[in-house]
């Protein structure tokens, strides 16, 4: 501390004297200002609208939003293509995969093919995936009975023999029916139990 | 007078704690105080108002390392604002160092003007002052301090605070000489 004059004393005292100018508010402003920008606080600012009202601050908050909000229906509308696409995918395949077997059995059904073969893949086709039917089964044979006669009645007339086809296809028409009734009847009793066959010594001659 | 402190104690903590309500009714406590300090580095009201915005936003992000048990607040407060008020001085010139005097004249300064005169008057006077005459002008017959403290704050040589208090002692005189 130096040793003060008198006139310096009294400077002193004056400037003591001085009044304060009215500016608490604007200063005030200022400094809540920039302690809002160096020290936010967890509540917020006292006057929180001023910043977002004005500037550029407002746009870009704005195009923030808008941005997320895209982000976050694409992500969505994708999500749900994919799903889509995944659960339509197996129904899709298997109409897929019928039209060729059946185009498969009509290619087999041309004149010149082997006839027994191809009711056996129109069966397993229409019933089952994996071929379980036998191969014998009587309810192939009535479906591939509609496609024959055309061949066969054109085999007649050119072939000199054309009598042994219908006694071929008509038993296996009849099978059918017979394995019903025998499986309606009684076990153990055929058909030549019912014939009368006349005895040679009734005569009495 | 104890619940005046203990108010100011939980002012100060709800500062540290960076509650805004707490940082506004503090600023306008040691408004008039500090108003007063920013005024004698200032060339005039609006450049005071720059020297408080910047020394209260110095003072509530320093908050947490005030400790009273060093000293009072107002003595804490006003070092914060002296020193701003130096930086904004030497932010308008830069301190020469090259003028350098071992001894400072003491021209006489009519004691008799200088009492018929009022605050802003003389605040006017000093702030006609070249800025590093102004500063060390204000730091020795205001504040008190000695040379060797003025040189240690300024960053300047003890002769040249010197020769800077004696520019201002003949600047005053001059001014106070035409008005008498």
């Amino acid at each position: 501390m130096n040793q003060k004059a008198l006139y310096e004393l009294t400077i002193t005292e004056k400037l003591e004297q001085l009044t304060a100018p009215d500016m608490v508010d604007a200063i005030w402003a200022r400094i809540e200002t920039q302690l809002d920008t160096d020290l936010p606080t967890d509540d917020g600012p006292a006057n929180p609208p001023a910043a977002p009202k004005t500037g550029p601050s407002k746009w870009i908050r704005r195009g923030f939003i808008v941005a997320v909000v895209a982000i976050v229906l694409i992500f969505s509308f994708n999500n749900r293509k994919q799903k889509f696409i995944s659960t339509s995918q197996p129904t899709l395949n298997t109409p897929v995969t019928k039209p060729t077997n059946t185009d498969n059995t009509v290619r087999n059904n041309s004149p010149g093919t082997n006839n027994a073969i191809t009711p056996q893949r129109n069966t397993s086709a229409l019933a089952n995936p994996s071929p379980v039917l036998p191969v014998d089964s009587n309810a192939t044979a009535p479906v591939t009975l509609p496609l024959q006669p055309e061949p066969d009645s054109s085999k007649l007339n050119t072939n000199p023999q054309p009598v042994l086809t219908p006694p071929l296809v008509v038993p296996q028409k009849n099978p059918p029916s017979d394995s019903t009734k025998k499986s309606r009847g009684v076990k153990g009793i055929s058909d030549n139990d019912y014939k009368i066959v006349p005895k040679k010594d009734s005569g009495g001659r | 007078m104890i619940s005046e402190a203990t108010d100011i104690d939980q002012l100060v903590e709800d500062c540290k704690r960076n509650n805004r309500r707490a940082q506004e009714q503090l600023y306008r406590q040691f408004y008039n105080y500090a108003i007063i300090i920013a005024l004698r580095y200032s060339r005039d009201e609006a450049d005071a108002a720059d020297i408080m915005s910047h020394a209260f936003v110095k003072i509530f992000k320093s908050m947490h390392t005030f400790d009273k048990s060093k000293g009072a607040l107002q003595t804490w407060i006003k070092r914060i604002v002296m020193n701003e008020g130096l930086d904004h001085l030497k932010a308008r010139e830069r301190f020469s160092k090259d003028m350098e005097l071992e001894t400072v004249e003491e021209p006489q300064i009519s004691n008799a003007v200088l009492e018929r005169m009022g605050a802003d008057e003389i605040m006017k006077l000093i702030h006609r002052l070249p800025p590093a005459t102004h500063a060390v002008f204000v730091l020795y017959a205001v504040e008190g301090y000695t040379h060797r403290e003025i040189a240690e704050k300024l960053t300047i040589s003890e002769g040249t605070s010197k020769w800077h208090l004696s520019e201002a002692r003949k600047t005053l005189q001059q001014q106070l000489s035409r008005l008498n």
